[in-house]
């Protein structure tokens, strides 16, 4: 469903080498590795958002950016920080955005406010970064897009809230077989309850691409998390087996 | 383009705008009734006060351009899924909208003030034609100014209106005594002669339609390319 060939981006003080990934339909991706590793990078060319990469991305077997703007309304994308204008209320906000998108479905995004316990009525730019996270899923995830990508969506938010946004994500997640969730995240934990496939990047290289199953089988009585942080700072390479 | 994309992204340009609006009402209202209540009024500092009510108008969306550059928040806008000569309309229907006010007023002024103190006797026709020629002018002049601030770096740009000023203070004299030679003819000019009326309206309409065709490439090109900088303001 998403493949990268070739994927590199070079900026003065960056360089993310060649990547080759291919992402399936259903697969519940997480992109891991320490800031600056390249997850952001990589999620934003996919979801459309940036156009300054070399080699492909392609989702569906077109290339991202010869479908622009057209293809980010099959994306859902949870950016890292809010965009928005800050003086719409978080309504506004919503009905603004479903206009661009021919499948908004406006129940679905009710009831995610509702169980985001979101005030409509708020103003964006007044929104705490635990409220503005959850108000980017709404918006990620209304249109209901076969491709889900949320960049870094529980990053320093407290555990309650952390808790409700990682079950809308599971949940969000398991509607529809055919559904990619691409998610980026340093917080091994969050991995361990969404993911199934883990890609591992450190500063700018690819290092690991596996299965949870397989991750877990290296060691069946460790936690995840431990073993994550032992295969991301390894310089082996960990690969599918 | 979509009609649905375009209602919204100008129900949000109005919509951050009417602040704008009630500003120059309120500008244009109370400074009148000061200026009635200290005996100050005169036709030319009402004309003044209107003048400044209106530009407050037209500067509504060059303003928010800059803010949304400042602040990052462009991005919201260049990453919606339309293209970006959608943007660009919605955003130059904006601007010509804005202009309207301050257009409308500049050709009172021309009719009124200006073609009797060249000789020239005013008039509906007259009104109509210098609006049809000032609006369409700085709705494109101010189209073309927007599109470098969204093309280019706001803070390289800096200079720009600092160089105009001392421009205008240069050839401020310059430029008056040449209008007031060079009026004079046209409006005549204008007055007998069938075909030049054609002449004129090609003239006028071409300025504008180069100017908007540049424009609409830059801006175009800015959306496009627009990238916000790490160190962009979060609110």
């Amino acid at each position: 469903m998403v493949r990268l060939r070739e994927f590199s981006v070079r900026y003065p003080d960056f360089l993310l080498e060649p990547l080759d990934l291919e992402f399936k339909s259903s697969e519940r991706v997480a992109i891991v590795g320490a800031n600056g590793a390249g997850k952001s990078t990589t999620l934003k060319a996919i979801a459309g958002r940036s156009r300054h990469y070399e080699g492909t991305v392609e989702i569906g077997g077109r290339e991202v950016r010869s479908c622009l703007p057209g293809i980010r309304t099959e994306i859902g994308f949870l950016p890292e920080r809010l965009l928005g204008f800050g003086w719409m209320s978080v309504a506004e906000h919503l009905d603004f955005l479903s206009n661009f998108f021919p499948t908004w479905d406006d129940g679905y995004a009710r009831t995610l406010l509702r169980r985001l316990d979101l005030p409509s009525s708020s103003k964006v730019g007044t929104l705490s970064k635990g409220m503005a996270v959850k108000l980017s899923l709404v918006a990620a995830e209304a249109h209901r897009p076969p491709i889900l990508i949320l960049d870094e969506p529980t990053s320093g938010i407290d555990p309650l809230m952390r808790g409700e946004l990682l079950a809308v994500i599971n949940d969000a997640a398991s509607t529809g077989r055919d559904r990619l969730v691409l998610f980026s995240s340093h917080i091994l934990e969050d991995v361990e309850q969404i993911a199934d496939r883990i890609v591992m990047l450190r500063k700018g290289k690819l290092v690991g691409d596996t299965t949870v199953t397989a991750l877990r089988s290296r060691d069946p009585e460790a936690p995840l998390s431990r073993l994550l942080y032992s295969a991301l700072s390894s310089d082996e390479h960990t690969s599918h087996p | 383009m979509n009609t649905r994309h375009i209602r919204s992204l100008l129900g949000v340009e109005f919509r951050r705008n009417k602040k704008n609006l009630l500003v120059a009402l309120c500008i244009a209202v109370v400074g009148t009734l000061v200026l009635q209540v200290v005996g100050r009024a005169s036709t030319g500092t009402t004309i003044w006060l209107l003048f400044v009510a209106a530009a407050s108008v037209a500067m509504g969306v060059p303003m928010n351009i800059i803010k949304d550059k400042v602040t990052g928040q462009m991005e919201f806008t260049t990453t919606l899924p339309v293209p970006s000569g959608t943007l660009v309309f919605a955003a130059f229907v904006s601007i010509a909208l804005g202009a309207f006010p301050l257009a409308a007023l500049a050709a009172g002024a021309i009719n009124w003030m200006v073609l009797p103190a060249v000789g020239a006797n005013g008039g509906v026709g007259w009104l109509l034609a210098a609006f049809l020629t000032v609006w369409p002018l700085a709705s494109a002049a101010m189209c073309l100014g927007c599109s470098a601030l969204i093309r280019f770096d706001v803070n390289k740009l800096a200079f720009a209106p600092a160089a105009f000023l001392i421009v205008l203070l240069v050839v401020d004299d310059f430029f008056e005594q040449w209008v007031r030679a060079w009026l004079p003819t046209a409006v005549e000019f204008l007055a007998n002669s069938g075909s030049a009326w054609v002449l004129g309206a090609v003239a006028a309409l071409s300025v504008p339609v180069v100017m908007l065709a540049v424009a609409s490439f830059l801006a175009r090109q800015g959306f496009e390319r627009y990238r916000p900088k790490p160190a962009a303001i979060d609110w």
